[in-house]
């Protein structure tokens, strides 16, 4: 468990994130070498994170004591499967986010000289926040995370992104201080901020009664990251503003950093089990976010909200198996994570190819895709049956997993209410291909380009999203290995002492 | 002492809360430096306040019992916890200063482009 080599690949996304950030600022006016260092690192990232997932199916943990302070007084950085999983999907992610980014992001050079050390240290803060083992270190990788993240979102400052922008920022902004309230009443009752240290300590029921006003502060702060239920407001308002490379990776990443943590804190910190008010405001809550999520995308008419609010939509599902509580939910609830990270990412490319082509985002102004753009139209139509869940798709699997496990449980109205969401998010993405794709184009309007021309000019676009594609198949066409590795981390997620064990033994 | 600050970060709580829910812009960022503040003095509170021991140990005392003495932990989240909110209050304002010069408003119940269907 504990030999050099495994520490090595768990470290490796981190710092090739932080020093492609660094020589990206480095290179400050080079956009070009700039790209070069994005990609580099991006797929340095992504070897290591493989080598990771790799190394922990067969070991438990991979742990490392920063500074070489013995835990709970260092800082410690800790990878188990979840953790793996989910490193290895942010460098797939940020790779391809780096092809699609090279045809021209933002309008201007001078606005795109800015955008790839934002993206570097942003991913950097999120690989940090999946690493950490120490809430106040936890509390600094989300900051890394955010402030970058507030740079990307209104970077090109035009009027609707700085409109959105400022929600973003200000109930982010709460959102950290309600984390750091937590970290403060923990600190007073137990003495610690490390993961591992906290747990053991809030085993004890004296310490409970005061530690639950911790626990809903976490909840609350978590919840507003991750988009649940009655904090989602700020996601649909600022999201799509943004140019859409970086809506799409902010989109696949940042919320799901929320639901890790989300799962973290309250398998590890928090066993819902033991605090039945919690899971049940969490069903309750991750109904209503299924509900709520899809009602909004089918009233929207920009395709970049309507996959907005899918989002949240699919929010509402991951944290419906951490609801649940039982090692096959979580399970699922990890699968739906990975496929859903992949899935709206790409659909998000797929809508910012739709947007330069047709220089729109609103279904009305958009028609006849289907007849001028095949390749365009087969992602597209893909891309739609992956995110519903229309088997063999990846999402059939996924949500597969999260059925069985609320029928397990005797949940059979909530999984009446998943199955009608997946068939509402059906009703709102068909609305897009039936408008946008089949309906034939104007005779009077301008024509659009031949999809050979435009190929050629942005095959990075291309290139990206294809890229995403095949593994998208690959994981429909190949689930059983990722299935019982998911099992497997959810039985980890679930067994605490052992997380514990790991970190506190040397 | 300990009573003292913590009616006083109540204060600072409720009057940040209620700058932030305002319209204009100034109070805005006064209701983020406030709010931001009151998060660092609970963190101090929470941390076990102890008054006339500061965690400092000279090197002509040696080791010295640890009891009494106050707790550096908190105080260095609290350091690091400001730099942040700094950070962020820099950023809100430069951000509300490009919202004017952009949208030409000081509401924001204003803002509202981004909600439209």
């Amino acid at each position: 468990m504990f030999n050099t080599g495994s520490v090595y690949y768990m470290i490796v996304p981190l710092l090739s994130f932080m020093l492609g950030g660094t020589l990206c600022l480095l290179f400050y006016k080079q956009v070009k070498v700039q790209r070069g260092v994005v990609l580099a690192s991006s797929l340095i990232a992504l070897i290591g994170g493989v080598k990771l997932v790799g190394i922990l199916a067969h070991d438990e943990y991979v742990t490392m004591q920063v500074g070489g302070w013995e835990a709970p007084y260092g800082i410690t950085l800790l990878a188990d499967r979840f953790a793996g999983l989910m490193i290895t999907m942010t460098a797939l992610l940020s790779v391809s986010a780096a092809l699609f980014s090279f045809s021209n992001v933002m309008n201007t050079k001078k606005k795109q000289i800015g955008f790839y050390p934002a993206f570097m240290f942003m991913l950097a803060g999120i690989t940090g926040a999946f690493l950490t083992g120490d809430l106040f270190n936890l509390y600094v990788w989300f900051e890394v995370m955010l402030i970058s993240s507030f740079v990307l979102i209104t970077l090109g400052s035009r009027r609707d992104q700085l409109q959105g922008g400022i929600k973003y920022v200000i109930i982010n902004f709460i959102a950290s201080s309600f984390l750091l309230l937590a970290i403060g009443i923990l600190y007073g009752t137990t003495g610690s901020t490390n993961l591992a240290a906290l747990a053991e300590s809030l085993r004890d029921p004296a310490l409970q009664a005061v530690t639950q006003l911790a626990a809903i502060l976490l909840l609350v702060s978590f919840g507003i990251k991750a988009a649940l239920f009655p904090f989602y407001f700020w996601l649909p308002a600022s999201y799509h503003t943004s140019p859409i490379a970086v809506t799409a990776i902010i989109a696949g990443l940042l919320t799901k950093v929320g639901v890790y943590t989300m799962i973290r804190t309250f398998t590890l910190l928090f066993p819902l089990h033991q605090y039945r008010y919690l899971q049940d405001f969490m069903l309750i809550s991750s109904c209503l976010t299924m509900l709520v999520g899809v009602l909004g995308a089918i009233a929207q008419q920009d395709i970049r909200k309507v996959l907005a609010y899918n989002l949240i939509s699919k929010i509402g599902f991951i944290l419906y198996g951490l609801a649940i509580y039982t090692s096959a939910a979580i399970a699922g609830a990890i699968f739906y994570t990975l496929h859903h990270m992949l899935v709206k990412t790409n659909l998000f490319f797929t809508a910012g190819i739709i947007g330069k082509v047709t220089g729109s985002y609103r279904m009305k102004e958009i028609s006849g895709l289907y007849d001028h753009f095949p390749c365009l139209s087969f992602l597209f139509f893909i891309l739609i049956l992956a995110l519903v869940g229309i088997p063999p798709f990846s999402g059939f699997w996924a949500k597969l997993m999260l059925v069985d496990a609320g029928l397990l449980a005797h949940e059979y109205r909530s999984v009446a209410l998943l199955l009608i969401t997946s068939l509402l998010t059906l009703y709102s993405m068909i609305r897009i291909w039936k408008k946008c794709f089949l309906t034939k184009l104007d005779v009077k309007s301008q024509q659009l380009i031949p999809e050979r021309v435009f190929l050629k000019q942005y095959y990075h676009v291309y290139v990206a999203s294809i890229f995403l594609f095949f593994v998208t198949l690959w994981i429909s066409f190949n689930p059983s290995w990722l299935i019982e590795y998911t099992q497997k981390a959810a039985e980890q997620i679930l067994m605490p002492s052992s997380y514990i064990k790991a970190v506190m033994q040397r | 002492m300990i009573i003292g600050i913590s009616i006083l970060i109540g204060f600072l709580f409720a009057a940040g809360v209620y700058l932030l829910l305002h319209k204009s812009f100034m109070k805005l960022i006064t209701g983020v430096i406030l709010f931001g503040n009151a998060c660092n003095l609970f963190l101090l509170v929470a941390g076990g306040l102890i008054d006339s021991h500061p965690a400092f140990v000279s090197k002509e005392q040696g080791a010295v019992p640890i009891d009494g003495m106050a707790d550096p932990v908190p105080q260095a989240f609290i350091l690091t916890a400001i730099v942040i909110s700094l950070g962020v209050q820099a950023f809100v304002i430069v951000l509300l200063k490009r919202i004017y010069q952009t949208s030409h408003t000081n509401n924001l119940d204003a803002l509202t482009d981004t909600d439209d269907v």
